[in-house]
Parts: structure tokens; C-alpha cells; sequence
């Protein structure tokens, strides 16, 4: 069993365990929601799930297609944030429904749109050095935080097995043993995609939005259509999760659960698979989106982490959405670092089999498993 | 900021400087698709040599430049930088760079000693400077 997966159980291979770090993770809610709405979360909710929603396309003579219904509950992991969605839901009086009719009249988010503040989901919240990454920043890291949040270098208020992950991770790259799903064509998914620093669209549209970005297959689809999340028993974890939506005015109000958790970036945490989020996207000026988003993890957080990304228009030429490619060039040390080849260069790799419902993990483990080598050896030297 | 000269195995002299750490250059998104670890930040080496092949393609490009000593020893380094929208970005074509074309290149070597590098500066025989992070259009 690999460093990760002894610590992070998926729901979907163990439902059922319960995380001693999910009892802290209920806070009180401000406003009351109806009953009929609360029965529908929990852990009954499985067994009834709501009827299918017909969405129905504008063409004449257009069959229509059965979705999950609006009202399918959520799996306890999921209720904190699920809570919060519908919360602002009923603010909204339900939110605007945009029909084909009245496409134009929504937000006009075209263009292409560049993540700000580094690989980071705190942004200007923390330090220059922290959004840097790299082992310079990890040993800075290493010395500075000996829990989380960390002022001026991660705000997430990690669990201890999460932190102590996140320790394990950082002596590895201290040493320079750093590794990225992206360069064998892992899709970075969400709720990592928001912090990727290379291009991005936002197409919204009545019945989906979407956010299109570089690297590697990046689309993620948030449904506006009326449907509800898919079912507990038929939901398994995506790259992107299961996204529904609606709209706030002129923002995108979102949440997602069913994701794969992984890497949040090579310099910070690791998330569970029982993470969800809930998502604000605004175009607060005509160069700017904001998502102010919160991330909601029962077992990698002891609470929610908020943060805002900022995305900038770009400007500039030569900003086509060409397809970024993984390298074919690239493999994975035993000690789990990025290695290449150089142009007329050969290596032999052995390849082992890897579960493909963790395959976002396998590179990490490596690195897990160094880094946890490294503090041991460091432990053992200084004779603590 | 100190400077030592090196000698290669094929005798081919170059320059590296080590930096007083890697504070001294400003936090770029240099090689975001993968780690950069196997190139030491806190090293700069320049080379000398005429452009051998243009590699420009995605996510990464690579300029290969050729170095001749003064025995008539060559030398094949490889500079990485990212794919063709930044360089564009950074108004480099591969017009700019074709076969033949002499240059003098700086980069972060590789810790491993490999002859290769990440792509910080070319400067063309004309004095016209190819900076992959420079953001102009």
C-alpha cells in the first residue's frame, strides 16, 4: 500500500469510513433551510433519489434527454458545502434560467484569460517567495511552518495527516525530487484547472458553462440546465466532478463534489476524494473573472479554505487555444522526480500497472514515499 | 556573484556563474508543465555556438546550438523553453533562429551535467536579444 492511499481512503473503494476530522467540520448554519430540502442530503438519500429532469433542447422535434432530477442529495462529506449552495440559492429566489431565446443577454465572458498569483489558490493572500514554488521555497516552507495554515506561505488549515503529507512532499522537492501529473497527460482536473498558469476560456451558455483550458483534455462543464447531481449510487470520481450551477445576476454560483482530490500543484497540498466546492465566478471589471471559491475537505481539512482567483484578459498575440500536449519525453525517477530525455537521447523504462481510479496519485506516491524517507533519516540524525 | 571556467570532457570552454542564490531572478512561470528540478536555478551557463536545429513545438521547445573550441571539438547543448505561444509572445520565430545562425545563449544547466539547459537569454551575432519570458507583442 503506497504512502497516499494508506492515508486517504476513497469513498468510492471504502464508503462508509468516517474520518475523526469530520465531526469538527460542522459549522452552524445562518440561514434555515426547508426540511423538505435538508431530507434530501444524508445518508438515506442514496435510496431515493429524485426523478429524472427532460431537458429539452429549443429545436422543433428534438427528443428529449433524461438528467439526474434537481433534487438528489448529497453524501454526508458533501453536506457542509451542498448546504451553502443552496443557501445562496434561495437568495437568489432560485437564480435566472437563460433560455436559447435569451442567450444574449447573458454575461459575455469571450476572450482568452490568464490565472494570476502563481500556482497557488491563496493568490496575494501570501508571499511572493510562497507562489515561487521550487525547492527554495520548500525548504523556506519546511522551516518556517510546522503546522497549517501557515501565515505568509499556505492559508489551508490542513489535518495532520494531510500536513504531515504535505511535509513529506516538500522535503522531497527541497531535494529536488518534484514531480507534475501534467507531463504524462494527467488532466490537471478541478479543482486544480483554476490555478493552472496557461490560458483559459469561459463559454457560458444557457444550459452549460464552460471552462476551457490548455493542458491536457481541460474541459470542465458546469450544468445550468436544471438537473441535480447525479445520484450517490451511480456517482464515481471524475477529473472535474459533478458541476451544477446557476445564475446570481451576473455570477455563476456553482457546486461540485464526485472529483478525483490529488495534488492541488506540485508545491501544495493534496486533497481527498471527498472534496467539494462552492464557486462564485464574476467578470468584476471587463479585464477581470474572479472565482471566489471555497474548497471543503473533511479529511484533508479542519475547515473550509477560501480563496479568490483572479483571471486577466489577455491581450497579446499569439494567444491561440492550441492544444498543450503532455511530453513523450518525460519519465519518473524511482525517487519519483521528472526526469527527460534530451533531443537524440534513450532511456529504458519499466512501466507497472496502475489503478486507473488513482492514477492522479501514482507519480505522488513516489514522491510521498521520498520525502517521508528523507524526514525519517533527518529524525533519526538529529536523534529525536 | 562569482565566475569560475570549466572544462568540459570534449575540452569545450564555457562559463558558469554561480549566482549569490536563486533570490536574484524575479519569480517567472518558467517550465509550468513540468518541474525544473533537474536544472540548479542557483547556476548560469553561457554558451557560444551556431544554431543547429530550432525545435518549436508544444509544451516545450528546444533550441539546439553547436559550441566549437578552439581544437575544433563541438559541443551539442540543448536549450528548453516553452511551447510556440510564449515564445511568440516574446516575438521569437523560428525565422529568427535558423540553422547556421551564431549566437551566444545563457541558461540554467543541468545538475546532472548533461549539456542542456533552460533557455534564459539568446543573443544574435547582431546584438538582437531573444528573451523567452519577455512579454511583449
Amino acid at each position: 500500500m503506497t504512502a497516499l492511499h494508506a492515508k486517504k481512503p476513497g469513498w468510492l473503494r471504502a464508503s462508509g469510513v468516517v474520518s475523526a476530522a469530520r465531526a469538527s467540520m460542522v459549522l452552524p448554519l445562518v440561514v434555515f433551510l426547508s426540511s423538505a430540502t435538508l431530507a434530501q442530503s444524508g445518508p438515506d438519500a442514496a435510496s431515493a433519489a429524485a426523478p429524472d429532469v427532460m431537458i429539452r433542447s429549443s429545436v422543433p422535434g428534438a427528443k428529449p434527454t433524461a438528467e439526474p432530477g434537481p433534487s438528489n442529495g448529497v453524501p454526508e462529506w458533501a453536506e457542509q458545502s451542498y448546504k451553502v449552495y443552496l443557501q445562496m440559492k434561495a437568495r437568489a429566489n432560485g437564480g435566472r434560467v437563460y433560455t436559447q431565446a435569451i442567450a444574449e443577454q447573458m454575461p459575455d465572458w469571450s476572450g482568452i484569460w490568464i490565472h494570476e498569483g502563481g500556482r497557488t489558490w491563496d493568490g496575494a493572500a501570501i508571499s511572493r517567495e510562497a507562489q515561487r514554488g521550487g525547492s527554495d521555497t520548500a525548504k523556506a516552507m519546511l522551516a518556517d511552518c510546522s503546522s497549517y495554515p501557515c501565515k505568509g506561505w499556505l492559508l489551508a488549515a490542513l489535518t495532520p495527516d494531510y500536513a504531515l503529507l504535505l511535509r513529506e512532499k516538500l522535503a522531497a522537492v527541497a531535494h529536488d525530487v518534484e514531480w507534475d501529473p501534467d507531463t504524462v497527460c494527467i488532466p490537471p482536473g478541478f479543482p486544480r484547472t483554476m490555478i493552472e498558469p496557461f490560458g483559459r476560456e469561459f463559454i457560458d451558455t444557457p444550459q452549460e458553462t464552460w471552462t476551457i483550458g490548455f493542458v491536457n483534455n481541460d474541459i470542465r462543464r458546469i450544468y445550468t440546465d436544471g438537473r441535480g447531481h447525479v445520484p450517490q449510487d451511480e456517482a464515481y470520481p471524475t477529473f472535474d466532478g459533478d458541476s451544477i450551477g446557476f445564475w446570481d445576476g451576473n455570477t455563476l454560483v456553482v457546486h461540485t463534489l464526485y472529483m478525483r482530490g490529488g495534488e492541488l500543484q506540485r508545491d501544495l497540498p493534496s486533497l481527498s476524494q471527498e472534496v467539494s466546492t462552492v464557486e462564485r465566478i464574476t467578470m468584476t471589471d471587463a479585464n477581470t473573472i474572479v472565482d471566489d471559491a471555497t474548497i471543503y475537505d473533511p479529511l484533508a481539512l479542519r475547515e473550509p479554505w477560501h480563496g479568490v482567483q483572479k483571471f486577466a484578459r489577455m491581450t497579446q498575440r499569439h494567444n491561440a487555444m492550441n492544444a498543450f500536449s503532455c511530453d513523450v519525453n518525460i519519465y519518473q525517477t524511482p525517487e519519483g522526480a521528472t526526469a527527460f530525455l534530451l533531443p537524440g537521447g534513450s532511456a529504458n523504462i519499466t512501466l507497472h500497472y496502475e489503478d486507473l481510479n488513482d492514477e492522479q496519485n501514482y507519480g505522488l506516491d513516489k514522491v510521498y514515499a521520498y520525502g517521508a524517507k528523507i524526514l525519517k533519516e533527518q529524525q533519526a540524525a538529529s536523534g529525536k | 556573484m562569482s565566475a569560475q571556467r570549466v572544462d568540459s570532457p570534449l575540452r569545450t570552454r564555457f562559463v558558469v556563474v554561480a549566482l549569490a542564490g536563486a533570490l536574484s531572478f524575479p519569480a517567472l512561470p518558467v517550465l509550468a508543465h513540468h518541474s525544473a528540478s533537474q536544472f540548479d536555478n542557483s547556476k548560469v551557463v553561457t554558451i557560444k555556438g551556431v544554431v543547429k536545429e530550432f525545435q518549436d513545438s508544444n509544451p516545450h521547445s528546444w533550441l539546439i546550438v553547436e559550441a566549437v573550441d578552439a581544437h575544433g571539438a563541438v559541443t551539442t547543448w540543448s536549450f528548453e523553453a516553452e511551447g510556440p505561444e510564449v515564445l511568440l509572445r516574446a516575438g521569437i520565430r523560428r525565422s529568427d533562429l535558423p540553422p547556421g545562425t551564431s549566437l551566444t545563449i545563457t541558461g540554467h544547466p543541468m545538475r546532472d551535467g548533461r549539456t542542456a539547459a533552460t533557455w534564459l537569454k539568446a543573443t544574435r551575432a547582431d546584438g538582437k536579444v531573444f528573451d523567452p519570458e519577455q512579454r511583449g507583442d
